[in-house]
């Protein structure tokens, strides 16, 4: 095993994956400080490029993406309370507490190195458990990637924040949208209303670039902007206490824990990985009242715990080749352009690509640790760019991205329309994370779905014979039942607020 | 007032469009670029989707081109994967016949698909180059499968009819496992697999009893001893592979190949077919692809313009009698 790493690491000795992993940790950082476009969007709008990176090139560029925007995050969560993405929310109650009295630089730090122990973790739980898992998931048939496509889908519609039900319709607006074109198994024509650019489905590139690269640019054209005044700490502040060092580190290696885990099953891992671990922490905490008010565990805690899961998630991605997050969708699309398909042999067959791949995400992890630091107040500076400045140029990135990909101006227009589509859908509250991961996932739940009923006959007593497949979806029916419950619990309080506040005005 | 409509039959009208191009041909001093083949890069369509073995042979085939550099030119290898091969074969055939697009494409959306499904190419009227690789169909098991060779497949058919999985998909799988219930009179519970990578994977796991594959996808894996192939639907055992018996010696006439051809739209330029097929061939029968496909579990085949057109013409006569009743 060690060789094999050894080879991957070798690999960079080629300048250009080193300028790869360089280039992606920036960006990546970039986009996680900037509000509004985040790793999907950055990753989406350079899909395009994918074919001439090569598989290995690709990875390395967006495993430093992923990786550098769970971390860029954080850092405007700390200094400002704006958290760049959904992952460093949590980060926010304590980290910006802790800027508040003073000690935005230990915050700063144990926010670093604690995405950095969790990365390590992540990486080596990789290495250890991606070659045993693969083994593992080579038994799963049919009925097991129906029920692990089913529950990828709506235990992201039930985990994730806002309308369950409006996550459900994305999922089945993508579902939809990924029957269009001729028909994998019969070879019928569907849904294309005698159209010749139809019968080839749409492109998911151009889908993707559409509704995060467009409809973010759009989003943030619309909104109003005022930089904020930040004071980033000096160099020499950034150092912790012996006393913060001590309180991180346990919490740090819990969250790594959490944030693993978590990464490995299907759902939002990273936005709940750190409400876990901020949860775990307080509860074990002998201090509890201590959090919200500057406790460092809730910053080392959560910090972890997302780049463990963000590293986690590349394992099911990797050995199912069904991905469970929207970024890993992104990852696996740049694959498949590559002509690598993931999947229980992968490991197997593509040992250089897996195990450079490793050796990326350790490169990544370092250089976010040697590069960000010092770059704290650069970055922190960029937040005085009106973002409305870089839009133009991100939708020009994608028309001309999404041309080169297909060289069809079909494509163009799917992108445009689905841009402005989404535009207008998340102003009404509609996720676009469900509708791509549907996307994604319809050919395999479609191909696995039709084998399954050629096994059973059609006769629903087979899925009893099928252990796996049971316990999947027997889970996802008790996490859709419980956010079901949860959500009309929260209606009917709302309600009763309503009466109430009804009853306590005065009458006429 | 009334218009007397102009009635021209279709038949009529071709001889008048052909003439009109002809003149203007004629008026432009003859097709644009003449001897000057290739401007630019020729595009490779493949009709599946990158990773498949057609694909990597495509790839392997395009890096000799590239090296050799007999175009003049680079070859870009594109896949328009979907409908069983279909969308890339519409792609190839349909495009202009400039030599600008030529297809690598397996012969079942040449041969087969057109016996069940409607397509929008002809595929009687295509410029074949040349053949690339020859591919017998297999019967492959799991290596801890209950089934030593096709007599023993054979006996527990019978016993349970109908029970057996059999993976299939395209065509090119689904008529010979077809052809083979017909010869042995049996039946399996057929499931469509989405390739030789899914069909190997199902296997892998025990979540299929026998696959129906080409040599080239089951390739390592035999090698690595973790699937076994009872039976190859070749005439003669195949050197790559002299294991395996066929299913002649054992009692079933059941002969099925895949072939990989070169193919172009028709009508295209003599001097445009004659460079293409030059640069082809040449690659085909160079060492580095021969190699290249040994590694991979290919025949590399070779034959020409003429011997490759005769082998899917023949191919598509035989299918059709076996498409034909079942349908």
């Amino acid at each position: 095993m060690l060789d094999n790493l050894w080879a991957g690491f070798a690999a960079f000795a080629d300048p250009t994956y080193l300028t790869l992993a360089v280039a992606g940790v920036v960006l990546g950082t970039l986009v996680g400080v900037l509000p509004g476009i985040g790793p999907i969007g950055a990753m989406s709008v350079l899909l395009g490029m994918t074919t001439q990176l090569g598989p290995a090139g690709s990875l390395i560029l967006f495993a430093g993406i992923y990786f550098g925007s769970t971390y860029g995050g954080s850092t405007t969560s700390i200094l400002l309370n704006v958290p760049g993405e959904a992952s460093s929310v949590v980060t926010a109650l304590d980290g910006h507490e802790m800027t508040k009295r003073g000690r935005s630089g230990p915050a700063l730090t144990i926010a670093a190195v604690s995405s950095f122990v969790a990365g390590t973790v992540a990486i080596f739980g990789l290495m250890m458990f991606a070659p045993w898992l693969s083994g593992v998931a080579v038994k799963l048939g049919p009925p097991e990637y129906a029920a692990l496509c089913l529950a990828g889908l709506l235990l992201l519609a039930a985990l994730s924040s806002g309308s369950t039900a409006k996550a459900v319709v994305m999922i089945c607006a993508g579902l939809a949208i990924g029957t269009v074109g001729i028909d994998p198994a019969g070879g019928d024509l569907r849904f294309t209303f005698g159209s010749d650019a139809l019968a080839e489905g749409f492109s998911f590139i151009a889908l993707v670039m559409g509704v995060f690269g467009i409809a973010e640019a759009l989003t943030l054209a619309g909104r109003r902007w005022r930089p904020e005044p930040v004071r980033a700490p000096k160099l020499r502040e950034l150092l912790p206490s012996r006393q913060e060092s001590r309180d991180a580190a346990p919490a740090a290696l819990r969250g790594s824990a959490t944030g693993f885990l978590l990464g490995l099953v299907p759902g939002p891992a990273a936005v709940l990985s750190t409400f876990a671990s901020y949860v775990t922490e307080r509860k074990i905490s002998k201090r509890p009242e201590k959090f919200g008010a500057g406790a460092v565990q809730g910053v080392a805690g959560p910090e972890a715990a997302n780049n463990a899961a963000a590293g986690a998630a590349f394992i099911p991605l990797l050995v199912l080749g069904i991905p469970f997050a929207p970024t890993m969708a992104l990852v696996l699309a740049a694959l498949l352009l590559n002509g690598v398909v993931p999947g229980p042999t992968f490991v197997d067959d593509q040992p250089e690509l897996f195990w450079t791949v490793i050796a990326a995400m350790y490169i990544a992890n370092f250089m976010l640790l040697v590069l960000n630091l010092p770059m704290v107040g650069l970055l922190t500076r960029l937040l005085a760019i009106p973002p409305q400045a870089l839009m133009p140029f991100v939708i020009g990135l994608c028309i001309v991205g999404v041309y080169a990909e297909g060289n069809s101006m079909f494509d163009v227009v799917v992108m445009l329309i689905a841009g402005l589509l989404g535009f207008l859908l998340r102003r009404s509250g509609f996720s676009m994370a469900p509708f791509v991961l549907a996307v994604v996932l319809q050919p395999t739940l479609e191909g696995s779905l039709r084998q399954t009923l050629a096994y059973s006959d059609g006769d629903p007593g087979y899925l009893l014979g099928r252990p796996v497949a049971m316990v999947i979806l027997a889970l996802v029916v008790v996490a859709v039942a419980l956010s079901t419950r949860r959500a009309l619990r929260a209606r009917k309080e709302q309600r009763l607020a309503a009466r109430r506040e009804a009853n306590d005005a005065p009458g006429p | 007032m009334s218009i007397r409509p102009i009635r021209m039959r279709r038949r009529a009208a071709m001889p008048a469009i052909l003439a009109a191009s002809v003149l203007l041909a004629a008026a432009c001093g003859g097709p644009p670029g003449q001897g000057a083949y290739p401007a630019r890069d020729v595009q490779i369509v493949v009709p599946y989707p990158a990773g498949s073995s057609i694909d990597t042979t495509t790839r392997a085939l395009a890096e000799v081109i590239n090296d050799q550099g007999k175009l003049g030119k680079r070859v870009q290898v594109v896949n328009r994967e979907g409908g069983a091969g279909s969308v890339g074969t519409t792609a190839t055939l349909n495009a202009k016949p400039d030599g600008y697009t030529v297809g690598v494409l397996p012969d079942g959306p040449l041969t087969l698909i057109p016996h069940t499904e409607e397509v929008s190419y002809d595929p009687q009227n295509i410029s074949v180059i040349n053949e690339v690789t020859i591919s017998p169909v297999m019967f492959v098991v799991p290596a801890d499968s209950p089934y030593r060779d096709l007599r023993d497949l054979i006996d527990a058919a019978n016993v349970r009819p109908g029970a057996i999985t059999l993976g299939e998909g395209p065509l090119n799988y689904a008529v010979p496992a077809e052809k083979f219930e017909q010869l042995t009179d049996t039946r399996f519970k057929h499931v469509a697999f989405d390739g030789d990578q899914a069909t190997t994977t199902a296997l892998l796991g025990n979540n299929l009893d026998v696959g129906v594959m080409q040599l080239a996808g089951a390739f390592a894996q035999l090698e690595s001893g973790k699937v076994r192939a009872l039976a190859i639907a070749s005439a003669e055992r195949v050197d790559l592979a002299p294991d395996i018996p066929t299913f002649d010696e054992q009692g079933v006439g059941l002969g099925w190949e895949a072939y990989n051809v070169v193919v172009a739209p028709p009508e295209l330029p003599d001097a445009v077919g004659k460079k293409l097929s030059e640069v082809f061939g040449s690659a085909v029968r160079s060492a580095e692809f021969t190699k290249a496909a040994q590694d991979l579990g290919l025949v590399v085949s070779g034959a020409g313009s003429a011997a490759a057109t005769k082998r899917l013409t023949d191919k598509s006569a035989a299918a059709a009698g076996l498409l034909a009743p079942s349908k």
